[in-house]
């Protein structure tokens, strides 16, 4: 029991405009500034108490692709280089999210 | 982190960080503490073959690789596994 | 998005909106506005991040930046007004705990409008040069809290009282002092500076320049001295525990200044408790706490070892020239060597080892030591006495040490060469004797002058070692090559000196009885059968000998003596009663030895194996001496007055001085010709400054005397003098 809820301590929710849900670890969202803040800041915003963000701005399909970028930083950081692939249509809509999100 | 998965059931994604060596079964337990069913609940099934994961083998051996879709289905009642159920966004609409 | 790689491209915002609600800005404002008071309220739980973070983003995005600034500015402004009206209301104690609890509730209001506003911070703010969230709220505070006339004086009276408090002994809430303080440093550091820590020095000042004025009345300089230390701990634990690190210099140096360099004069000379009284009581804590003390202050270590070396000037002059002291120069020396072990130890445990104040110990003993000429004398007898009998029994390293210390009294020594010449006389008189307990220590010593001085210094001391050496081997040969039985005749024990290697008056031999002149001969067969071309003097007047002698009543002794004194009790073996004038006839031992054999054969109670007439102390020569038949003694043997080494008598020492002068003229001359043939020409300051350079090591050359061997090597025609400047001298090759 003691264990599960450690586990979803260290898990995050990102729920996209769509109403889709992200689950990843706490530590890939933190890659997002604007997310570190948001999980961080003292006063009990109700994002730290539920440890779920909504994105009513961010399509899912902008979300995910945000996530996979999560990871693949991570992965980069802890030396592993691969390149970290973008379709051309969604540059510009992932460009915006990263803005917001601060990564 | 070696890799990670991504494990989908409906409108969620599970991205769960794990190594070529695990087995299906150590997943199967990530997942336990994530969505409260137990393993012996679970079916993994590779979107990308359509092959269901088996418990003793490891992901290498299934060529489970990193940022792989893997589709999450659970054991209904009548001890059948529910349908592969991944949901598309253009199904819905934004919020706002 | 900026990958860890290059990747860190920007993208101008895109503005997907377009449709804007004429009242959008006015409604969004509203909303964050509100979230703001909410926060300032502690009802932030609950409010969604995204969202406020969502509007002021699209706040900023959408061109209204400085809207949304310029209301933050006035939202906390008013929040900062009412939170200042809470404080000025606190009562008396509840002041301090009221600012506290605010700036910590604003913090935490700060943070979290930070982080909702960030989008602000990173993009409006630095293009529209204004000033960071984080940093708005701190100057805010300042403005309206820190500078609110109600406040400002209150809060720094406030502080300076409950440190006046904790300085008189009570305890204060140290952790509510360090938060207040440390909220003036967050404030920057000028803020800390004027609004508390210079008014905090002043008063500090003026507290302790009252508080040692009081002291120094009424207390001692040791107990002074722990109150001041006491002070400064205090001060220094104040600023760990509440106050900014950079304060610790500054309060340090206003209890420095007050406490310790304005009374530093009074302090050191104080009566009966100054520093001369904690030297000559070896209060080494007191000492040591003076010295930690007066190394903060400027000229503090100087003064100590001012008053140190004037002191140690005073009492060392005082004992070389005290003539009571002089009567015993192995006392004298082990007053002077107890008296640098008391300083080493001073300054090795209460003055950290510190290299000037060695310096300082070290001057003043050369200084004092040089005002009496006897020191090298003394030195050497001190040594001579250590090496006759002082250090019997003791292990090889105590004895080390012992010739260390002497060592030390050496390096002192401004005429190195009288002491050689004393010292040569003394090792001399103890080898000849026999009466050196350890030629290991012997040797020991003479390497040690030897590493200090050089070969030329001891190569002369080194030959007696070899001579005495050579001289056993010799008497074995001797001894060996003599086929007759020996039995019945005198046992001979030569030993053959180099001349000029020992310090040997040539003194006429005296007449030896016939037995031993007969042996004697033999051995100078002996010797010059070897080595050919060699002369033999007899130096009767180093000699000794053991005799067997029968008193009445077959009393039997044996009387260890001097070969003078031999020559003279075997003149007994054939009459009874000689006189004065028969025994220097039959002698010929010079009339002054003569004098003293007869003394200590005669005069001295217990050792009187002749009896004279008229009995009295003196010898005179018209005196009668009588074997005394009556001779007692509870030892078998009896050692006659051997003369032992002993300070000179004054015509003893003119005598010495006079030969180191001579020994000086021929080193003088040379040091002179080998400058003068480098330097061809000089002058004569120079020349005498750089011979007295060159010497001295071994001794300091009085400028008179070279003066007079510059004229001599003129006269030698070594040099000569210019034409036209008659100070400056010239080499003659």
């Amino acid at each position: 029991m003691e264990e599960e809820t450690t586990k979803k301590a260290e898990m995050v929710k990102l729920i996209s405009a769509e109403g889709f849900e992200f689950v990843i670890d706490k530590q890939a969202a933190m890659v997002s500034q604007t997310i570190r803040n948001m999980l961080t800041s003292p006063g009990g915003f109700s994002e730290t108490q539920q440890g779920q963000v909504t994105f009513p701005e961010i399509s899912t399909h902008i979300l995910e692709k945000i996530c996979q970028y999560f990871y693949w930083s991570l992965q980069f950081a802890s030396g592993k280089e691969t390149e970290f692939h973008i379709e051309p249509e969604i540059t510009l809509d992932l460009m915006m999210a990263a803005n917001y999100l601060h990564c | 982190m070696a890799m990670y998965i991504r494990v989908k059931r409906e409108k969620t994604t599970y991205f769960i960080q794990c190594d070529p060596t695990e087995k299906t079964s150590d997943i199967k337990q990530k997942l336990q503490a994530l969505t409260d069913q137990p393993t012996d609940k679970q079916r993994l099934t590779l979107v990308s073959s359509n092959e269901i994961l088996v418990d003793s083998k490891t992901l290498a051996e299934q060529k489970v690789e990193n940022d792989a879709v893997v589709a999450l289905t659970f054991r209904k009642d009548d001890d059948d596994f529910e349908e592969v159920n991944i949901a598309r966004p253009e199904d819905f609409t934004s919020f706002s | 998005m900026s990958a860890p790689k290059k990747r860190n491209f920007k993208i101008e915002a895109f503005k997907h909106r377009v449709e804007i609600d004429p009242k959008y800005a006015e409604k969004t404002w509203r909303i964050l506005e509100h979230a703001i008071h909410e926060i300032y309220n502690h009802n932030a739980s609950g409010l969604s991040f995204e969202e406020l973070y969502r509007n002021a983003y699209n706040m900023v995005l959408h061109k209204y930046g400085e809207k949304l600034y310029s209301g933050l500015v006035a939202t906390m402004t008013s929040h900062l007004k009412e939170i200042s009206r809470s404080i000025e209301a606190a009562q008396g104690g509840l002041f301090l705990e009221e600012l506290n609890r605010k700036w910590e509730e604003h913090n935490k209001a700060l943070q979290m409008i930070r982080d909702i506003l960030m989008y602000m911070d990173r993009t409006f703010v630095p293009i529209n040069h204004k000033t960071p969230v984080h940093e708005l709220g701190l100057n805010l505070w300042r403005d309206n809290i820190i500078y609110s006339s109600k406040i400002q004086m209150r809060l720094l009276d406030t502080l300076l009282e409950l440190i006046q408090r904790e300085r008189t002994g009570e305890v204060i809430n140290r952790g509510l002092m360090r938060n207040i303080t440390k909220m003036l440093m967050d404030l920057g550091s000028s803020v800390y500076q004027e609004n508390f820590e210079k008014p905090f020095l002043d008063v500090s000042a003026s507290f302790y320049s009252l508080e040692s004025q009081e002291f120094i009345e009424c207390c001692d300089c040791g107990e002074y001295l722990k109150k001041a230390e006491r002070r400064l701990n205090e001060e220094i634990e104040r600023v760990s525990h509440y106050l900014d690190k950079k304060s610790e210099s500054k309060i340090t140096l206003v209890v420095e200044t007050e406490m310790i360099a304005n009374h530093m004069q009074r302090l050191v000379h104080m009566e009966n408790s100054g520093l001369v009284n904690m030297l000559v009581d070896d209060k080494y804590e007191d000492l040591s706490r003076m010295y930690n003390l007066f190394r903060r202050v400027p000229e503090g270590l100087s003064m100590i070892r001012e008053v140190m070396t004037t002191h140690l000037r005073e009492t060392g002059r005082q004992l070389v020239t005290d003539p009571d002291r002089l009567k015993d120069p192995v006392d004298f020396v082990q007053h002077l060597l107890d008296a640098k072990d008391k300083y080493d130890k001073i300054i090795s445990t209460a003055f950290n080892n510190d290299k000037a104040f060695q310096n300082g110990l070290n001057s003043s003993f050369e200084y004092f030591i040089n005002l009496n000429n006897r020191s090298p004398e003394f030195i050497s007898l001190y040594v001579d006495d250590k090496l006759r009998k002082g250090l019997k029994g003791f292990s090889e390293e105590d004895v080390e040490t012992v010739l260390d210390k002497v060592m030390m009294l050496f390096r002192y020594l401004q005429e190195k060469d009288v002491f050689e010449k004393y010292y040569k006389q003394h090792l001399a008189k103890r080898l000849l004797s026999g009466k050196t307990i350890s030629d290991d220590a012997e040797r020991s010593m003479i390497v040690k002058l030897k590493t200090e001085c050089g070969y030329q210094f001891t190569s002369k001391l080194e030959g007696m070692f070899t001579d005495m050496k050579t001289s056993q081997d010799t008497m074995q040969g001797f001894y060996a090559s003599q086929s007759f039985d020996t039995g019945d005749s005198p046992t001979l024990a030569v030993q053959v000196l180099t001349t000029g290697s020992w310090p040997t008056q040539p003194s006429p031999p005296c007449n030896l009885p016939a037995e031993i002149l007969g042996v004697c001969e033999r051995f100078r067969a002996f010797y010059l059968g070897t080595h050919t071309g060699r002369r033999l003097t007899w130096q009767t007047n180093m000699g000794t000998a053991d005799l067997k002698a029968t008193f009445g009543k077959g009393q039997k002794h044996e009387l260890n003596v001097s070969t003078y004194q031999m020559c003279i009790l075997m003149l007994f073996n054939s009459s009874d009663h000689l006189s004065y004038k028969e025994i220097i006839q039959a002698t010929n031992i010079p009339a002054a030895d003569l004098k003293r054999c007869l003394q200590s054969l005669a005069c001295v109670k217990g050792k009187n194996v002749l009896r004279k007439e008229p009995m009295s102390k003196d010898i005179a020569e018209d005196d009668a001496f009588y074997f005394n038949d009556k001779f007692t003694s509870k030892f078998f043997k009896v050692k006659i007055g051997t003369v032992v080494a002993q300070k000179e008598s004054e015509p003893e020492k003119q005598e010495t001085r006079q030969r180191v002068e001579e020994d000086r003229k021929p080193q003088i001359e040379a040091a002179i010709v080998r400058i003068m043939k480098s330097r061809r020409v000089l002058d004569h300051n120079n020349i005498v400054a750089e011979v007295t350079k060159q010497l001295q090591a071994r001794f300091l050359p009085n400028p008179v005397v070279i003066k007079k061997r510059i004229e001599s090597l003129i006269e030698r025609e070594f040099l000569e003098r210019d034409k036209v400047d008659r100070k400056l001298y010239r080499y003659l090759a």
